[in-house]
């Protein structure tokens, strides 16, 4: 029998209740609870909760205080079960803890709350046995706050152990106990890091054990390609001996501590662990790959690759973006359907710009465009022309075989319609035109919309609309440095200031400055501070601050944004759709436009750009 | 037990954590130019030493690496 199943009847049979539960939890937690469950039997290969946490791998915590009792003493059955309960949540905690913080899981922030619920309810249970006055709270206290503290994560599961010895009246002993269940997390830890050697060191992560190793084996933590050294020298050179060794001797101490205080049942543990520091050691040695087994030097995913590839397959299973299209169905303009692809276009631009080639597409996009003259919708017969429409076919216009005769011409024709737009300060107004009568056309005075067609105009033909660009320009940075993000009517205020951004690199590329645009850098640092802070922390706002950190006026990083995006895509390699502009619905009143493939476009993006910079 | 430098670790720590410079290694047309990437002095030995060193123990590269055990959780319903 292996060590993890010589209690294994009284763990099923504790557990059962567990499972109910699991099934009947507050409205809030169902749906995080029910993930999670499902998520614990596909790690596990368990049937139902009774059979998680209690592999041969696993830390026995479910199982410890059976052991420890066996030899010092015995307890009511119902009350062990109680303590399993209480392991079992205490495990579920620590473990949901771990996954969120693990930037290579799904497991999102949404799981917080059902975290804290597994956390209270072992507390409670604890609470129900151990009155005020017991021992046992100096422990629990001490425990959890080892938890917090980092590394002593394993800590709250000596608990249930513990707590049996002072329902068996063994307390004369329990700081020498304490001490010897601290020693055996520490091996079970340090087995822990091993077998997470190989994809820590994939993914670039640093830990306080792989510092330690490199410190043993003489590798600088500022050593070019340091991750690939330690690898090798874990081969070439048992990097893993010495400290393997030292933490056999703490176990040998552990084991000497367990016979003298009388724990005769902690023997298969030892033993176990033990057994497991070999296969480790071992699987680091070609001499030893037979006896390690297989999977301990199994790589990891490489997530942010993986993220990458999935989305841009995603994005590239329709290149119409259906899904993105703009569409009325509730009798805009009198019609039953009305159609603005104006999002697939943008969705096709970040394709482009991120290196996709895709020309055809592209000409079959702008064809379309000119078929309704650049106007917003497509309705050849009803012609709403924007700086926005013509601004997206500039930009689009280099991706593309730059066709003549109709295209070319529809575009020179909006052009002249756009030139003559211009107000007498320099703005380029949103609308290029007016509107037909009964339609009243919301959005104007965009800035945004603005940067969007000065983005067009320096990539179509800078040299050609260079006095234009410069007089709207410097309006538009004279705005924004009052302003701030406010300039924009539309669209969010992180993505407003990404656009902002991505204008001020491209005339600075055009060699294009003007007065007083030196102040508009101070404005954007402290816009750009004061929108993070207000960022709800969506997949969609943490793309949107890596494009608006990224440029001459910002450029600053946090690591979470990205785990924040990979965290939340889909099996799809696409994000759920999150708000990105106003359009009208019903006539009078206003909706969000939302679209997967959007927010998919601009996640990609955003990751593409951090892998640019060598994340 | 053998002595290596920090460029044997350095080179078989790159081919056990980067699977596409593995790949380029493992095929002996691209092998030459993967080893030159590194711009390591006498590459071409160092790797001949890990060859040797993991054969004396009968194994190879590929037997080091696992592969990705993707795709194996599917969920109905």
């Amino acid at each position: 029998m292996r060590w993890n199943e010589v209690y294994e009847r009284e763990r099923r049979a504790a557990l059962a209740p567990v499972e109910i539960e699991f099934r009947t939890l507050p409205a809030p937690l169902r749906e995080p609870g029910r993930l999670f469950r499902a998520n614990l039997l596909a790690a596990s290969g368990a049937e139902d909760l009774s059979g998680v946490f209690s592999g041969p791998e696993d830390h026995p915590g479910l199982d410890l205080h059976h052991f420890v009792l066996d030899g010092a003493g015995a307890i009511l059955a119902a009350r062990a079960d109680e303590l399993t309960r209480a392991a079992f949540f205490t495990a579920a905690a620590l473990h949901l803890s771990r996954s969120i913080e693990d930037p290579d899981s799904l497991t999102t922030e949404r799981a917080r709350p059902l975290r804290r619920y597994l956390e209270d309810r072992a507390s409670a249970i604890f609470t129900g046995i151990f009155s005020a006055g017991s021992p046992f709270r100096k422990y629990y206290k001490r425990a959890w706050a080892r938890d917090r503290a980092g590394p002593g994560r394993l800590a709250p599961l000596k608990l249930a152990s513990l707590g049996a010895l002072i329902l068996a009246d063994w307390t004369s002993e329990l700081e020498r106990v304490d001490d010897l269940l601290e020693t055996l997390n520490a091996v079970f830890s340090f087995i822990e890091s091993a077998r997470g050697i190989r994809r820590d060191l994939q993914a670039g992560r640093s830990s306080a054990f792989l510092l330690e190793l490199m410190l043993n084996n003489g590798i600088a933590a500022d050593e070019p390609d340091w991750a690939a050294r330690l690898m090798g020298a874990l081969v070439l050179s048992d990097a893993l001996g010495a400290p393997a060794e030292a933490v056999r001797t703490r176990l040998d101490g552990a084991r000497s501590a367990s016979a003298e205080l009388g724990l005769v049942g902690l023997a298969p543990y030892l033993d176990h662990l033990d057994g497991a520091l070999d296969r480790v050691r071992a699987a680091f040695r070609p001499s030893g790959r037979e006896q390690a087994g297989s999977g301990l030097l199994r790589p990891a995913i490489d997530t942010q690759k993986l993220a990458l590839e999935t989305a841009a397959a995603f994005l590239n299973s329709d290149l119409a973006f259906r899904e993105s299209w703009e569409i009325h169905r509730y009798g805009l303009f009198g019609r039953d359907e009305v159609i603005s692809r104006f999002p697939a276009g943008l969705a096709l631009e970040v394709l482009c710009e991120t290196g996709s080639e895709l020309p055809g597409i592209v000409d079959a996009f702008v064809a379309g465009l000119a078929r309704q003259r650049f106007g917003y919708f497509d309705l050849p017969d009803l012609v709403l022309r924007d700086a926005d429409t013509l601004g997206l076919a500039l930009r689009l216009w280099d991706y593309g075989t730059r066709p003549e005769g109709g295209v070319r011409e529809a575009l020179e024709e909006a052009l002249a319609v756009m030139g003559r737009s211009v107000l007498p300060d320099g703005r380029v107004p949103v609308w290029l035109g007016e509107p037909p009568d009964g339609v009243r056309l919301a959005g104007e005075g965009c800035g945004v919309v603005e940067a969007h067609l000065l983005l067009g105009l320096l990539a179509f033909d800078v040299e050609r609309f260079k006095r234009m660009i410069v007089r709207s320009a410097a309006g538009l940075f004279d705005r924004f440095t009052e302003f701030g993000a406010g300039i924009s009517v539309n669209y969010p205020a992180l993505y407003s200031l990404s656009v902002v951004s991505r204008l001020a690199a491209a005339l600075e590329r055009a060699g294009i400055t003007a007065p007083g645009w030196e102040t508009w850098g101070e404005v954007y640092r402290a816009e750009l501070e004061a929108e993070l802070d207000r960022s709800e922390r969506t997949p969609q706002e943490a793309a949107f601050a890596i494009m608006a950190s990224t440029g001459p006026a910002a450029d600053r990083f946090e690591r979470e944004w990205p785990v924040r995006i990979r965290k939340h895509q889909r099996p799809d390699g696409s994000w759920n759709a999150e708000p990105f502009c106003f359009v009208a619905n019903r006539g009078n009143e206003a909706s969000w436009y939302a679209s997967r493939t959007l927010t998919t476009a601009f996640c990609f993006r955003s990751l593409k750009m951090i892998s640019k910079n060598g994340d | 037990m053998a002595s290596f430098s920090a460029e044997h670790e350095r080179l078989l720590g790159k081919l056990l954590l980067d699977q596409e410079f593995l790949g380029r290694i493992l095929d002996s047309e691209t092998r030459m130019e993967a080893l030159e990437s590194l711009n390591v002095p006498d590459a071409e030995k160092v790797y001949d030493d890990i060859e040797d060193y993991l054969a004396e123990y009968g194994e190879t590269l590929e037997d080091l690496v696992d592969d990705v055990d993707a795709g194996v959780i599917a969920f109905m319903g």
